[in-house]
């Protein structure tokens, strides 16, 4: 029995294999940080398979056909009285680079959020392809153990598509079927890394949903919940995922990730290479026992003892403006401030690490 | 002699694989315990192995004897000394449940329909749920759930633990049908998506945004209807002067809007069909208003029944064709003349082969 680790990636596009840098960098960890028991039990893919789950495909073609115009967009969105004037109006005065952000990555936020059609399209495609791996994993009376690691986008993406799967009948041809609902299965664990969740939340609710831990009041869709965030990441933080009274035991919230190792501290790779973030994900796919707490210790000492990029100047002008989009983007807390939050971010990361 | 250095090499690692691990986790981390060496089971161990367990069920789970299965394990575990009385307890009340839900869809009108639905019995109930800080946990968040670490004795663990993987094997395979339909049923509207998206009426953003107000996103399968407004296309006017001279057909490009229109799809949404209004702007500057008719992936023919006047006081009436439609028709005659080449082809060849043929 192999443990399923389904990987959702965040914004933008991504190419098919895309989920190879986020293997080889989980595969890197332990020699990296001096986790002996996967070298004498094998690289963590030897305990876990990682089903890649696509979804931008949907927003590439739509924009394909549609090509970029901001200004069509705009009028005509208003005209049938979706409110997304916020956000070109600020796109019109942004920069160059702000626009590109815009366009390659922030844009499958609008269409996921505010098109409904978008939406039920990626929610109907993630559950298929991860149904069509459970189904697969489960023949012949397995027991079939499976996992989420979301980013981003993805967190959204992800939790919307198990609230369905968990709480929603699937329409076949001889009635409702309830097989992949809550209480007919269950997913091992849930990793979310700059959770959006809150922010992009549409039906169901994120704290209303199945998707939480046992012992919520709802039958709970997966068994045990982490929650990471960076603390210069805006994306996670316009209304950050903080339920109250989730049993700590199957809740797991790491809030203090600090460290600026690349500009783009929104990254996956970012999040992944923070022992505060993989620790807790390897030890609850491998086991527990994969790394020891002096090694996890150690780990976070290294971790925190590695140098920042060297151009003082621009780190702590970036941080400074990474602290200021965060609090421009707490006074909106909407996904337009998330869209705009998001664009500004990421261009000020490209800026410093230009300028670095 | 290389295969006993194979054997004990195989033992070993196995051994330091397992022997990292907690006690809990030895006996209740199924990925681990299905890795303790065969030959290190006593024989009640063997018998209870979840894998040794689901064998012997194999022909009952074949004749759907589901709920004669559940009834045997309640016997077991109820009888079993090493269980402590009150983790008995519990796991005999929620084995009773799971009987009691088989019992019931065994004698409902339709059993099979159930199974295969995934409907009337509870199949998640029986995992053993790991946890973060070597938590583990058997009916996690429930009132009587048991924390398994609090258990002693690894013979009570193994009991409770080795016979719940064996009831998460048996509702496995109970669930299997369930969740084939509904992989299927999911893998069909991602085709109704895939059409939709490739043969269905392209959609500007206001239009998605229009079609999205009136469509949920927790839908599985695509919209069956689509408003078309204000949308844009470029098309072809054939005008003719009067309706007795045809002869003077003449071809104009146009880029045609529709104001508003209504389409309906197909179950496979593979194709749709449709009418909406029609404003053409055709490169002579003589607006005109009608009607387009949608004819799925074919396209778009309309017609013009009011225009301006022109300078001869003339209103051209005029037939308008979608640029894909008009490339469809345009190459018909070609199709045609092609088709006709191949059946001479094939029919002088058949006569030459039946001329030469010996009587």
């Amino acid at each position: 029995m192999a443990h399923l680790l389904f990987v959702m990636h965040g914004m933008g596009r991504h190419v098919p294999n895309w989920s190879d840098d986020t293997v080889t960098l989980l595969k890197a960890l332990p020699d990296k940080y001096g986790y002996a028991w996967f070298t004498d039990n094998g690289a963590v893919t030897n305990h876990v398979t990682v089903v890649p789950v696509n979804y931008d495909g949907v927003f590439d073609g739509y924009l394909q056909e549609w090509g970029s115009s901001a200004e069509e967009l705009r009028t005509k969105a208003a005209e049938v009285g979706v409110d997304i004037s916020g956000v070109l109006g600020w796109l019109e005065s942004a920069d160059e680079t702000e626009k590109n952000f815009f366009w390659t990555h922030v844009v499958d936020v609008i269409l996921y959020r505010f098109f409904s059609i978008v939406t039920a399209e990626v929610r109907l495609r993630v559950r298929r392809q991860i149904v069509a791996a459970l189904e697969k994993e489960g023949q012949g009376g397995q027991i079939i153990r499976a996992s989420v690691l979301a980013h981003s986008l993805g967190t959204s993406v992800s939790h919307d598509s198990l609230a369905l799967l968990g709480s929603q009948p699937v329409d076949t041809e001889d009635g409702p079927n309830e097989a992949w609902m809550a209480g007919n299965h269950q997913f091992a664990n849930i990793f979310m890394c700059a959770n959006v969740g809150r922010v992009l939340e549409t039906q169901p609710k994120v704290y209303q949903s199945v998707v939480c831990p046992p012992g919520v009041g709802v039958t709970s869709y997966v068994d045990a919940y982490y929650n990471f965030r960076h603390r210069f990441d805006p994306f996670a933080m316009v209304r950050p995922f903080a339920p109250v009274g989730w049993d700590p035991s199957r809740f797991i919230a790491v809030e203090n990730c600090e460290k600026v190792l690349q500009f783009n501290v929104h990254g996956l790779d970012h999040y992944l290479d923070d022992p505060r973030v993989h620790v807790p994900i390897l030890r609850a796919l491998a086991g527990e026992w994969c790394i020891t707490e002096a090694q996890e210790h150690a780990a976070i000492a290294a971790y925190d003892a590695k140098e920042e990029p060297p151009c003082i100047g621009e780190l702590l002008a970036f941080k400074a403006k990474a602290q200021k989009i965060i609090a421009l983007a707490q006074t909106g807390a909407d996904p337009i401030a998330l869209a705009i939050a998001g664009s500004q971010f990421l261009a000020a990361a490209q800026e410093a690490k230009d300028a670095c | 002699m290389r295969a006993r250095i194979l054997a004990v090499s195989f033992l070993a690692a196995s051994t330091a694989t397992v022997g990292a691990q907690g006690p809990v986790a030895q006996d209740c981390d199924y990925s681990v315990m299905r890795q303790l060496p065969w030959s290190l089971l006593n024989v009640v161990d063997r018998s209870m192995h979840p894998d040794s367990a689901f064998v012997r069920m194999a022909e009952r789970m074949a004749t759907n004897q589901w709920s004669f299965l559940a009834d045997s394990i309640l016997g077991e575990v109820a009888k079993d000394v090493h269980i402590p009385p009150v983790e008995g307890r519990v796991f005999v009340e929620r084995m009773i449940e799971l009987r009691s839900e088989l019992q019931a869809v065994e004698t409902s009108p339709d059993p099979q329909d159930a199974r295969n639905r995934g409907i009337g019995v509870t199949l998640a109930r029986f995992r053993v749920a790991p946890g973060p800080g070597g938590l583990y946990e058997l009916f996690p968040g429930q009132t009587w759930r048991i924390d398994l670490r609090t258990i002693t004795s690894s013979a009570a663990r193994r009991a409770l633990c080795w016979r719940a993987f064996t009831l998460s094997r048996m509702l496995s395979a109970y669930a299997g049908p369930a969740r084939r339909s509904a992989v299927d049923a999911l893998e069909q509207s991602e085709k109704k998506w895939d059409n939709f998206t490739e043969k269905g009426y392209s959609m500007y953003p206001w239009e998605l945004a229009l079609n999205s107000a009136q469509f949920s996103a927790t839908s599985q399968d695509p919209p069956r209807h689509q408003v078309v407004f204000f949308h844009p296309a470029l098309s072809l006017e054939l005008v003719a002067p009067s309706r007795d001279s045809l002869t003077q057909l003449r071809r104009m490009d146009a880029i045609t809007i529709e104001p508003v229109g209504y389409l309906f799809y197909n179950d496979s949404r593979s194709a749709y069909i449709g009418i909406s209004s029609l404003v053409s702007l055709p490169s002579n500057g003589r607006a005109g208003i009608g009607a387009m008719a949608h004819l799925g992936t074919y396209g778009k023919v309309g017609a013009i029944v009011w225009r301006a006047k022109g300078a001869d006081g003339r209103r051209d009436r005029s037939l308008l064709l979608s640029a894909d439609l008009y490339q469809f028709l345009a190459s018909v005659p070609a199709k045609l003349s092609d088709a006709k080449r191949s059946a001479l082809k094939a029919v002088t060849r058949e006569k030459l082969l039946t001329v030469a043929q010996p009587q």
